[in-house]
C-alpha cells in the first residue's frame, strides 16, 4: 500500500511540471514581449551544468550530475541529452522503492527548470541516465554531453568523473535492458496506476 | 639579553587582528575568544593573562573558528607558512602499477578540486556526506611528492636530494613507514573535518593509489593556549621555539627559498641566511620547498626515570618557560659560553640545543612543524617531525647529521620513519597541483 501513496504523490507531480514546459512559455514570452524573442534563442549562458559529474564506469550504466541552472526569465525543458560514447541516455527520476531503496525511471517529457531556479540532480533523485556505455569513463576523465531544450537548442557541459560507490540504480545484471524498455512503455501513464510500484522490485 | 628576533615577525595578521581584539576589549572586557568568526587570531595574547582580573574564562559559543578558512589557491601551497593547526593528518599513498602521467594529472586534478572546495568549507563533487565539509576550521591539504611520482613526468625532473635520507647510526627505521609517491598533509582545528577531508581525498585515490601508511597528530587544541604560543611534545617540552616567524624575512629565506629584496629585513640573532638557499631547485618546484618528515618515537616509560634536572640537563633548556639554560626566556639566544659557579657552562656541549644550532651558521636553519601523536595509554607516542626547509643538503643534514652524532636526547628517541617530499607550488584556480612539474 505504502508504494502507492509514494506515487499517488510523486506522478501528479511529474504531470504538472511537464505541462508548464518550455513550448508554452516561449509562445507566450515571444507574443508579449518583442524585445525578449531573442531569447528563444537559447545562448550558451541560458541553462547550464554547473558543477557536473559522472560516476566513473568501466561499462554498462552510469549517471550524471550536477545542477541544471536557467538563468532566463523563462521556464527550460530539458528533453534530451547526447553522449557519444554510449548507446542511449535518458533522463530519469526515482520513486522510493517501499525497502529503503530507490526505483528509477524515465521521466515523461524531461526536465523543467524553472526561470531563474535550478533544478540539482543527484544520486537518489532525478539524474542523466547514461546507458550502454561504449567506453570506459575513468575517474578525473572529463566527458563532454549535449543538453537539448524542448525547442531543440543544445547546450554542451561538461562533467568530470568521480568514483563513486552510491547511485546503484537497483538495476540487477541482465535484467536492465528488459526490465527498463518495459518502463517506457508502461510507465508514464498519466493516472500513476499502481504498476509503477512494480519498480521496486528491480 | 638578545632575543631571537625572528620571532617578532610572528604574524602580521596576528598583529592586526590583535590590534582590533585590543580596540573592542574596551567595550568587551575580557571577552576574549570570539570577538569576530574569522579573528581566529585574535585570543587574548594583547590584553594580558587570559583568565586574569577575577574574570572566569568565557568559552567560545559561537562556533568562532569553524568558518575560519585558510586559502587554497595560489603560489605557494598552504600548510607551510600556516600557523599550526590543531590537528594533522599525514597520509601517504603508493602509485598502482603501471599509472602513467595522464592518470597522475587526474588523480591530481580530482585531489586539488576536492581540496580546494574542503579547505573553504564546501563540499566537493560527489561528497556523499556534504554536511561535513562545513566548518572547515583552518583546514589544509598540502601535497609533497616523492620520485615515483615526479619521475612519471619524466626522470630527468627528479632531483638528486629526493629520495632517502643518508642512514644515520639512531636510526630504526621501519621500512613501511619510509614510502609512498604521494604525501597528503591534511591539518587543521577540528578533527571531524579533518577525517571528512581524509575520508574524501582517499576515495578520490583508491583507483590510482593504495595508502602506504598513515598517521594522526595533534597539538594543542583551537582555544586552549594563546595564538602563536610554542607547542609543547610529549615530553612536556616546548617544540620550535626557534622556528622563523611566519611572513619574516627569515621564513622566506629559509623555507621559500628566496628573498624578498626588502631593506629593513630584520633577522633573528641567529644571522641573515642566504637568499639563495631555493636556487637549486628544478624550476618546476619553484614556489615550492623540501619536507623532511620524520617519525620519531619517544620512549615515555625510559623519559619517566629522568629527573626534571637531567631532562634539562639534555636539552639545555628548561621545561617550564622553555628558556636557553643560560637565560630566563623562551626567546633569549642561548649563550653557549655562559658558565655557572662551577666553571662549567650552562649548556652542555652535548645538549640538543647546542648541538642543534651550536657554531652552525644562519643558513643552517628549518621550520618545524610538529606534530604530537600516540597511539593508546601504555603504547607508542611520539612525534612527526615536519622540517621545511628550501635546500635539504645545506640546512637539514648539517642539523641532523650532528645530532645523530651527539646529542643527550637521543637516549629517549627513535626515530622509526623518515620521507623526503618535494613541495611543489599551489594551484592557479583552473589548476592543478602538480602542474607545473606535468605542464611545465
Amino acid at each position: 500500500m505504502r508504494k502507492n501513496i509514494t506515487l499517488a504523490i510523486a506522478l501528479p507531480l511529474a504531470v504538472v511540471l511537464g505541462l508548464s514546459g518550455c513550448g508554452q512559455n516561449e509562445t507566450r514570452a515571444a507574443d508579449s514581449e518583442p524585445s525578449s524573442a531573442a531569447a528563444s534563442q537559447i545562448d550558451a549562458d541560458a541553462l547550464s551544468l554547473d558543477g557536473a559529474w559522472v560516476k566513473a564506469a568501466d561499462d554498462g550504466m552510469t549517471a550524471v550530475f550536477g545542477e541544471l541552472h536557467n538563468s532566463t526569465d523563462r521556464d527550460i525543458n530539458l528533453v534530451a541529452v547526447k553522449y557519444p560514447d554510449a548507446k542511449s541516455v535518458e533522463l530519469h527520476e526515482t520513486n522510493e522503492d517501499g525497502s529503503g531503496g530507490m526505483s528509477m525511471q524515465e521521466k515523461k517529457g524531461g526536465f523543467v527548470v524553472p526561470a531563474r531556479k535550478s533544478l540539482r540532480l543527484e544520486p537518489g533523485g532525478e539524474h542523466i541516465m547514461i546507458m550502454g556505455l561504449q567506453k570506459a569513463i575513468e575517474p578525473g576523465e572529463q566527458i563532454t554531453l549535449e543538453l537539448v531544450t524542448a525547442d531543440d537548442q543544445t547546450i554542451e557541459a561538461t562533467a568530470v568523473a568521480k568514483d563513486y560507490s552510491g547511485a546503484q540504480e537497483n538495476y540487477a545484471p541482465g535484467e536492465a535492458a528488459g526490465a527498463h524498455d518495459g518502463h517506457e512503455e508502461s510507465g508514464h501513464e498519466e493516472s500513476g496506476n499502481s504498476d509503477h510500484g512494480a519498480h521496486g522490485d528491480h | 639579553m638578545t632575543t631571537e628576533s625572528g620571532r617578532t615577525g610572528f604574524s602580521r595578521r596576528g598583529l592586526i587582528t590583535s590590534a582590533a581584539a585590543a580596540g573592542g576589549a574596551g567595550l568587551i572586557g575580557a571577552a576574549g575568544f570570539g570577538l569576530g568568526r574569522a579573528d581566529y587570531g585574535s585570543g587574548s595574547g594583547s590584553t594580558g593573562e587570559p583568565a586574569g582580573g577575577g574574570e572566569p574564562p568565557q568559552r567560545d559559543q559561537d562556533g568562532a573558528n569553524g568558518a575560519a578558512v585558510e586559502p587554497f589557491f595560489g603560489a605557494r601551497q598552504a600548510g607551510v607558512e600556516t600557523p599550526p593547526q590543531a590537528y594533522a593528518h599525514f597520509l601517504a599513498f603508493t602509485l598502482r602499477p603501471g599509472m602513467k602521467a595522464a592518470e597522475a594529472i587526474r588523480w591530481l586534478r580530482l585531489l586539488t578540486a576536492d581540496a580546494a572546495a574542503l579547505t573553504q568549507g564546501q563540499a566537493p563533487l560527489a561528497d556523499s556526506e556534504a554536511e561535513l565539509a562545513a566548518d572547515p576550521a583552518r583546514l589544509t591539504v598540502t601535497f609533497g611528492f616523492e620520485p615515483g611520482l615526479v619521475a612519471l613526468a619524466g626522470e630527468e625532473h627528479v632531483p638528486d636530494w629526493l629520495g632517502p635520507l643518508e642512514g644515520f647510526t639512531i636510526d630504526r627505521l621501519d621500512p613501511d613507514r619510509c614510502t609512498g609517491d604521494l604525501l597528503l598533509q591534511i591539518c587543521g582545528d577540528d578533527r571531524l573535518t579533518t577525517a571528512h577531508a581524509c575520508r574524501m581525498l582517499l576515495k578520490d585515490s583508491r583507483t590510482f593509489a593504495e595508502v602506504a601508511w598513515q598517521r594522526d597528530g595533534f597539538r594543542r587544541a583551537y582555544g586552549s593556549s594563546e595564538e602563536g604560543r610554542t607547542q609543547r611534545n610529549l615530553f612536556g617540552q616546548l617544540d620550535g621555539t626557534a622556528n622563523p616567524g611566519p611572513e619574516s624575512e627569515d621564513f622566506e629565506r629559509i623555507v621559500w627559498g628566496s628573498g624578498r629584496a626588502v631593506d629593513d629585513a630584520v633577522f633573528s640573532a641567529r644571522g641573515e641566511p642566504p637568499a639563495d638557499l631555493g636556487a637549486h631547485l628544478p624550476p618546476w618546484l619553484r614556489g615550492g620547498t623540501t619536507l623532511v618528515l620524520r617519525d620519531i618515537a619517544m620512549n615515555l616509560d625510559t623519559w619517566d626515570k629522568a629527573d626534571r634536572p637531567a631532562r634539562e640537563f639534555s636539552t639545555g633548556r628548561t621545561l617550564d618557560t622553555g628558556a636557553p639554560l643560560s637565560g630566563t626566556d623562551e626567546f633569549d639566544v642561548p649563550d653557549f659560553t655562559a658558565v655557572d659557579a662551577r666553571g662549567l657552562t650552562k649548556i652542555s656541549k652535548a645538549s640538543h640545543v647546542a648541538r642543534a644550532r651550536d657554531g652552525l651558521g644562519p643558513e643552517v636553519q628549518i621550520h618545524r612543524r610538529t606534530f604530537n601523536y600516540d597511539t593508546g595509554a601504555g603504547e607508542g607516542a611520539g612525534l612527526l617531525f615536519a622540517s621545511f626547509q628550501a635546500d635539504i643538503d645545506r640546512q637539514f643534514l648539517p642539523i641532523q647529521r650532528r645530532l645523530a652524532e651527539v646529542d643527550l636526547l637521543n637516549e629517549w628517541t627513535t626515530p622509526i620513519g623518515s620521507t623526503v617530499w618535494a613541495i611543489p607550488p599551489g594551484a592557479s584556480e583552473d589548476g592543478y597541483i602538480g602542474q607545473s612539474l606535468f605542464e611545465g
